[in-house]
């Protein structure tokens, strides 16, 4: 099994926002796992033929996630490769973003750009 | 002389009389041969009876079948002596006397010389005959327990004495029934390995002799040339030998322990390999059934006398028990009594039902159904009044306007239409394996005793004689309306009702809605059997491999056959005379050639659509018209269901809503109609409003209504959104996971505000991207 993305205040640290105090940490974590979740998604769906979609869907609907990773596993090899490669391209904009005092517009609207 | 009894009850005959004839090497000669002991005492250690047991329900023809056996045993040259009836012979409740003195009465009758001395051999037969039966009544005299009169000298005296009588017993038994076998041996007609046969009938019911009896029969069959017939039902027997054996205890074993003790009594008595068991009469034998004993036809000829149905039809009483294309027995032959002597009954009371009476033919049927009821609650063990509180669930009333009556309770029974059997329609799979069409058909009925309060709560399922002696009432009452029938409860299901079976379509892996194909919904049980024996012809046919290009042309092939049967059973009550003409047809014809046909057979089918709709007797069946009007929703609003581009090709489709529309407008109802099938197909769209498939459908009303269409695909292209973005998160999260707890927090930073809105800034992009 791949290791697991953590996203705690080790990743806040590394990307330079260790200062914030706990609530702000939290709020930010909070919103980078939505957004990662979301650029997943569409990384993910778009590396799937239909069936293997219906069979991932079906997988995850039973509640079975231990078998849902495996398939994906099994179905997109290089999927952990594919979310470091998402978490990297958020972090990045975050941090310049954070250097620069202002929002960088990524022009990224896809995972697989 | 096995067809002395008609069958299937002459091979019942057949099997005992081998069982008796058959050849057997005994654990007994083994023994005597090896350690050379004397069959004498081999016997002794090695019990070895020889009986047939002939087990059966009451009334299922156990004794005609040992009396026919017996007879042909005695034609083929062995000693029978008539039946032993222990239910009625009053002796100390054992078998031993009776059969010694039955075998002497069966000896004399054959002895030349009557009245006189008789030959040496008979002598010394008769000696030994009067010697075995004084040892029976003494080894009988020293098991009963009457003898507490005499005093306890006398008392143990007598008991010695039957003691001795009870070892001495075997020897003089052996050597009496060689004695007999040699004799009947050496006679014209006797065969040359004789057997002497004891038949015993209905041991189960002299009052608590059975398991005495039993051990007597084992004993005197105990030795090589006689072998015990036994009739009983071994459920009775059961319970009885149980019975006995709690009672011989003062605190009464367990009842598992019983239980063994039972079982291990009836597999010794009657070990399987010398059972022959008589079940009920299949539904063939029922409808041919003819009482030994009366001078009446059989059950299906007494009910054909009676004329039923009017018009172009003349159907009788026995019309329903049968299929018209195979002639097999309809499923309402299950109704009739399985047991022969129920039968007999049966047959009995409809002869005498005059026919000449106005009334006749509502009596007959009327007695039908009651006999039918009475037999489904025996078969489903409820005929206990507690099951009923209420009242019993079928009573016969009344007449009401000289029309014979009678009440039904629907109130705890519940009947449903149950589906089996699916194939597969070839080629049914798209390349990615995404579409599966199964075809079938079987209406099959189950009822359910119900009891209702808040939550309807099932207490037994009921036999399907009785459920379909519950439809042959509404049958005879509803569709030839022959009798009143006082309903009270919801009446038993339509056949349209219930969620269609006829073809369950799989679309992009998933299932849709079942109502692409369905059928009137007939008020009468026995269209749906006729259109299901239509279309065992029409799935193995329609079914059958094609290498049409398209498979749709088969599928449309497969609903016009459909179609065309659904008339014939509408206007007829009989299959389309070629089921599956146009599905073989289109076969034959290839991808070139099929388009043609097929358009040159739904024009016929609309014709024959049109002659259905116009008759006056598809209408005249059924209470007030309901069939036609059935009829008439199927074809407005039922055949269009299958308007689906992945079913039918849109060519297809075209033509066949085209027909549809100008047969009602020809008589004035297209609009209704159109107003009708719009609203069908909107509650079909809404209930599956998420899935893809239904897009074919949002077309199909938006040629008949163009607002409601528009509506519609508003509604479904933003149900997909919604399932799109779900499907997204779904992926998203089984991607990652994190540790952290995450509640909301105030209080902000520079540098907190712009991370905050870099990352909404990538999210609103993202979103932004999966939307277009």
């Amino acid at each position: 099994m791949p290791e697991l993305i953590k996203l705690d205040h080790q990743f806040l640290v590394h990307i330079g926002l260790g200062h914030l105090d706990v609530d702000q940490q939290n709020t930010i974590l909070n919103k980078l796992y939505r957004v990662l979740e979301i650029r997943m998604g569409q990384a993910v769906a778009t590396s799937l033929t239909k069936n293997e979609r219906s069979t991932l869907e079906r997988l995850l609907e039973e509640g079975n996630s231990e078998a849902a990773q495996s398939y994906m596993e099994r179905v997109i090899p290089d999927y952990a490769f594919v979310a470091r490669t998402e978490l990297e391209f958020i972090a990045s904009v975050v941090m310049e973003s954070v250097r620069r005092g202002e929002v960088v517009v990524s022009g990224q609207g896809k995972a697989d750009d | 002389m096995t067809d002395l009894v008609p069958a299937p009850h002459s091979w019942y005959v057949a099997q005992v009389c081998d069982l008796v004839g058959r050849d057997s090497l005994s654990l007994r000669d083994r023994i005597s041969r090896r350690a050379r002991l004397s069959n004498s005492y081999a016997t002794r250690l090695v019990e070895d009876p020889a009986i047939i047991c002939i087990a059966g329900e009451r009334g299922s023809g156990k004794t005609t079948v040992l009396s026919a056996a017996a007879a042909q045993l005695s034609a083929e040259g062995h000693l029978v002596i008539p039946p032993v009836r222990p239910e009625f012979f009053a002796a100390a409740g054992s078998l031993i006397p009776s059969v010694v003195a039955h075998l002497r009465t069966t000896l004399r009758e054959d002895w030349p010389v009557k009245g006189g001395k008789g030959s040496d051999a008979e002598i010394r037969i008769n000696r030994k005959i009067d010697r075995t039966l004084r040892q029976a009544n003494l080894i009988s005299y020293g098991s009963a327990r009457e003898s507490s009169q005499l005093r306890a000298d006398e008392q143990a005296a007598d008991l010695s004495l039957a003691a001795y009588a009870d070892s001495d017993f075997l020897d003089n038994w052996r050597e009496l029934t060689a004695q007999v076998r040699a004799r009947v041996a050496k006679t014209s007609k006797g065969s040359k390995d004789a057997v002497i046969v004891i038949p015993v009938d209905d041991p189960d019911l002299s009052p608590g002799t059975l398991h005495q009896i039993l051990l007597d029969l084992r004993l005197i069959t105990s030795v090589d040339g006689v072998v015990g017939i036994a009739c009983l039902d071994l459920e009775e027997a059961r319970s009885e030998l149980a019975d006995a054996y709690r009672r011989s205890y003062k605190q009464s074993p367990s009842r598992l322990l019983t239980s063994r003790v039972v079982d291990a009594q009836i597999a010794k008595a009657f070990p399987d390999d010398s059972r022959v068991s008589i079940g009920g009469l299949d539904t063939e034998d029922r409808l041919s059934f003819k009482a030994l004993d009366l001078p009446l036809p059989s059950i299906e000829k007494l009910c054909s006398g009676y004329a039923i149905g009017e018009h172009h039809r003349r159907d009788t009483v026995a019309s329903v028990l049968r299929l018209p294309r195979t002639k097999s027995p309809s499923p309402y032959a299950r109704a009739l009594p399985s047991n022969p002597r129920d039968l007999r009954a049966l047959a009995y009371r409809l002869s005498t039902i005059p026919s000449d009476s106005p009334t006749s033919v509502g009596q007959v049927a009327l007695e039908l159904c009651r006999i039918a009821v009475e037999t489904g609650l025996k078969q489903s063990g409820a005929t206990d009044p507690e099951l009923w509180p209420a009242g019993k669930p079928f009573e016969v009333l009344d007449p009401i306007d000289d029309l014979p009556n009678c009440a039904v309770r629907y109130d705890e029974i519940a009947i449903r239409a149950v589906a089996h059997g699916q194939h597969d329609l070839p080629g049914s799979k798209d390349d990615d394996g995404s579409m599966l069409i199964k075809v079938g058909f079987d209406s099959g009925v189950e009822a359910h005793l119900v009891r209702r309060g808040d939550k309807a709560e099932t207490i037994q399922r009921l036999d399907p004689s009785l459920t379909y002696a519950l439809l042959l009432i509404r049958e005879f009452s509803h569709y030839y309306g022959v009798f009143h029938v006082n309903i009270s409860g919801s009446t038993p299901v339509r056949g349209g009702d219930r969620s269609s079976s006829l073809m369950l379509v799989r679309l992009d892996g998933k299932p849709t809605d079942s109502r692409f194909l369905t059928a009137p919904a007939w008020e009468a049980f026995y269209d749906y059997f006729v259109l299901d024996e239509a279309l065992r012809d029409l799935v193995s046919n329609g079914t059958a491999p094609h290498n049409l290009t398209d498979r749709r042309l088969v599928i449309e092939a497969y609903f016009i056959d459909f179609c065309r049967n659904i008339v014939s059973v509408q206007m007829q009550r009989t299959p389309a005379r070629d089921p599956s003409r146009v599905s073989t047809a289109v076969r034959a014809e290839g991808s070139a050639h099929a388009r043609r046909l097929l358009d040159r057979e739904l024009s016929k089918l609309f014709r024959e659509f049109e002659k259905c709709l116009d008759s006056e007797e598809s209408r005249v069946h059924g209470a007030d018209g309901i069939r036609g009007d059935d009829f008439w929703e199927w074809i407005e609003v039922g055949i269009a269901n299958m308007c689906h581009d992945r079913l039918l090709t849109p060519h297809f489709i075209e033509k066949l809503m085209s027909h549809r529309s100008r047969t009602l407008d020809k008589r004035g109802r297209l609009q209704a109609a159109n107003t009708a099938l719009s609203a069908s197909l909107e509650s079909r769209i809404k209930a599956s409003i998420d899935e893809r498939w239904v897009s074919s459908l949002i077309e199909l009303v938006h040629g008949l209504d163009e607002e409601l269409g528009v509506i519609l695909l508003a509604s479904h292209r933003a149900a997909l959104e919604t399932v799109e973005r779900g499907r997204r998160r779904l992926l998203g999260e089984a991607a990652i996971t994190t540790h952290s707890e995450i509640p909301q927090a105030e209080g902000v930073d520079a540098d907190f505000k712009v991370a905050l809105a870099a990352l909404e800034q990538i999210e609103s992009e993202a979103r932004s991207a999966a939307l277009g």
